[in-house]
C-alpha cells in the first residue's frame, strides 16, 4: 500500500507534502450547505492535511462580485496562507470596472482570477480583457469552470494562445469529453487541469494521467459545493504512482503559485 | 493501529459481458482488499445489462457463494403479473441464499412503487425487516417517502444522493425513522456527514461507495477525514449495517 493511500485509509493527516486545494469557494449558494464559514473550511483542512486552498465567491457565478471579493478577502485575512483568493469577475460591468476590481484584487493580495460563463458571458468577452492582461503581466493562474464543451474550450484555446505567461486551470477536467480535454493540454502548454468532480467516477484519475500526464493535472475540491476529504480521496487512492500523486496534490499548484510575479501569495505558500 | 472496519452498503458487481465466471467477483474483492474494506452488499450491476433480474439475481448469489466477504443485495421485483415467485417465496428464498438486503428499481423493471402494483411485495419484505436500497436516481425522495409513511416498519437505504439535495434530504430523514442514507456516491457536500449526524442521529447514516462506478476510496477518505468521533465512525463504517443484517427475520 503507497504511503499516501495508508495515511489516506487510516484518516491520518498527512505531514510532509504541502496539498494544496486550488479550487474553492466561499459564500452562499442556492441549495443548503451545512457550514460555509471559512474557519470550518480551515478545520477541515487540518484534519486532512490542507496547507492551503485558493477560493473564490459563489458570486462569481453572479453579478455582486465586488461584495463576493470582500468576502473572500476577509478570509484571506482571518486566515492568511491557508486561504488564498481568486478574483470574481462579472463582465457585464464593462471592462472599466472589471479592469479596476481585478487590479483592486491583486494589490490586496489575491491570487489569481476565477472565471465562470454562469454569468452568460462568454470567456472571450472582451471587458475581460484587462484582467487577463494583468494575469498575463503577473503570471496569475486564471481558474475556467469547464464543462467539457467545445465553444468553452475553443475560447480557452484562443486566450490560452493570447496570454501565455498566464496559467490557465480548466475546472472538472475530465468531467465529460475526456479526448476534448487531453486535446487541451496538448495545444496549450500553460493549461492544466482540475480534477473536482462530484462523484468522482472510477479510473477518471488514472486516465488523465495517462492521456494528459501528471505534470499537467493539480487537484481541486470544488469545496463548499464537495467535500475536500471526499476529494482527495480518488488522487490517494488512485492506481498511480506515489510521485505522480504528489504531483497533482502539491508539486505542480507550488510550481504555479511560484510563477507569479511579486505575488503576496508566493512567500506564504512556497515557504 | 487497528483500522476501521468497512462494510460498503452500496456496491455493485458487474455482470456485463462476464464470460470469466469467477472474474467479477474477483475484480471487487481485489478492490476491497486493496482498500481494507472487510464486507460489502453488492447488487448485480448494470441496470442495462441486468434486466432479466432472475437471471442477474442467480448470478448474484452463485458469485457471493464463493466469497463470504460478500452479502448479496439481489433485485426484488412484484408478482403482479404473475410471472415469478409470490412475494413471500421470493423474499424467504432471498434470506435463505444469505440475502440481507434487496434493491427496487421500478422504472427499469417496468412497476411502479404504488400500492396497488407492490403491496404484496412491500408487506412481504416488511415482514421480514428486510432492508430495501433504493438509489436516489431511480425512485426519487417523494418515493422513498410513500414508502416509508406506508411500511414504517421497512427499512429503508437510500444510496446515490446527490450533493443539492441536503434541504429535502434532511426533511425526509426527520420524517421517516426507517430511512438511512447511504454515505457516498454524489453525496459530497462540505460537512455533509457531521451535519446529519448531529440532526438526524448517527445510527441513519451508513458507509457505502458506489463502487464500480465510482472511486471507492473516496467515501473512505470523507468518512475517515470527518469530524465524527471514533465511535460514530465505527457505527457508520459497519456498526450501523450490521445491525440492519441482524435484524432480517430468518
Amino acid at each position: 500500500m503507497s504511503e499516501l493511500l495508508e495515511a489516506a485509509r487510516n484518516g491520518e493527516t498527512v505531514q510532509r507534502l504541502r496539498i494544496i486545494d486550488m479550487h474553492g469557494h466561499l459564500g452562499v449558494y442556492a441549495f443548503a450547505i451545512p457550514d460555509i464559514g471559512p474557519a470550518s473550511l480551515v478545520a477541515a483542512m487540518d484534519r486532512v492535511g490542507i496547507a492551503s486552498v485558493v477560493v473564490s465567491h459563489m458570486q462569481c457565478m453572479g453579478s455582486d462580485v465586488e461584495r463576493g471579493n470582500a468576502d473572500v478577502c476577509a478570509a484571506m485575512r482571518a486566515f492568511p496562507g491557508r486561504i488564498l483568493g481568486y478574483c470574481s469577475l462579472w463582465a457585464g460591468a464593462g471592462a472599466l470596472r472589471v479592469g479596476r476590481e481585478a487590479e483592486k484584487c491583486l494589490a490586496a493580495g489575491f491570487t489569481g482570477l476565477k472565471i465562470h460563463n454562469a454569468n452568460g458571458f462568454p470567456y472571450t468577452d472582451p471587458s475581460y480583457n484587462p484582467a487577463y492582461a494583468l494575469a498575463d503581466h503577473h503570471r496569475l493562474p486564471m481558474l475556467f469552470h469547464t464543462w467539457g464543451d467545445e465553444r468553452e474550450f475553443a475560447q480557452i484555446k484562443e486566450l490560452a494562445m493570447r496570454y501565455p505567461n498566464a496559467t490557465f486551470l480548466l475546472a472538472h477536467g475530465g468531467c465529460t469529453n475526456e479526448a476534448g480535454y487531453a486535446e487541451m493540454v496538448r495545444l496549450c502548454s500553460n493549461v492544466y487541469l482540475d480534477l473536482a468532480y462530484s462523484a468522482a467516477p472510477a479510473g477518471l484519475v488514472e486516465r488523465l494521467v495517462e492521456n494528459v500526464g501528471a505534470g499537467r493535472i493539480i487537484w481541486g475540491s470544488d469545496v463548499y459545493f464537495f467535500n475536500q476529504a471526499q476529494q482527495i480521496g480518488k488522487v490517494m487512492g488512485a492506481r498511480i504512482p506515489e510521485e505522480d500523486k504528489r504531483k497533482i496534490l502539491s508539486t505542480n499548484a507550488l510550481n504555479v503559485l511560484s510563477r507569479i510575479r511579486n505575488g503576496p501569495a508566493e512567500k506564504e505558500v512556497t515557504t | 493501529m487497528s483500522r476501521l472496519r468497512l462494510i460498503d452498503c452500496h456496491a455493485g458487481i458487474c455482470l456485463a459481458n462476464a464470460g470469466d465466471q469467477s472474474a467479477p467477483g474477483a475484480a471487487i474483492a481485489a478492490e476491497m482488499a486493496r482498500l481494507h474494506i472487510e464486507g460489502a452488499l453488492v447488487r448485480p450491476f448494470p441496470d442495462k445489462d441486468t434486466f432479466d433480474a432472475p437471471a442477474a439475481n442467480a448470478r448474484l448469489f452463485e458469485i457471493c457463494h464463493g466469497l463470504p466477504a460478500l452479502t448479496p443485495c439481489p433485485i426484488a421485483v412484484p408478482n403482479s403479473a404473475c410471472d415469478l415467485q409470490s412475494e413471500p417465496d421470493m423474499v424467504g428464498d432471498f434470506i435463505a441464499r444469505g440475502a440481507r438486503c434487496v434493491l427496487i428499481r421500478p422504472a427499469p423493471d417496468y412497476w411502479l412503487p404504488v400500492p396497488w402494483v407492490a403491496e404484496r411485495l412491500f408487506l412481504a419484505l416488511q415482514d421480514r425487516r428486510m432492508p430495501v436500497l433504493c438509489l436516489e436516481s431511480a425512485l426519487g425522495l417523494e418515493k422513498v417517502w410513500e414508502l416509508a409513511q406506508r411500511y414504517p416498519q421497512l427499512p429503508l437505504i437510500l444510496a446515490g444522493v446527490g450533493y443539492r439535495a441536503l434541504r429535502s434530504l434532511v426533511g425526509l430523514l426527520e420524517a421517516c425513522p426507517n430511512v438511512r442514507v447511504c454515505t457516498g456516491g454524489a453525496f459530497s457536500i462540505h460537512c455533509g456527514l457531521e451535519f446529519l449526524a448531529q440532526r438526524v442521529g448517527i445510527q441513519r447514516l451508513i458507509f457505502g461507495t458506489g463502487y464500480p462506478e465510482t472511486e471507492a476510496m473516496a467515501a473512505v477518505t470523507m468518512l475517515m477525514y470527518s469530524d465524527l468521533s471514533p465511535a460514530e465512525r465505527e457505527l457508520v463504517g459497519h456498526g450501523n449495517i450490521q445491525r440492519l443484517f441482524e435484524e432480517v427475520r430468518q
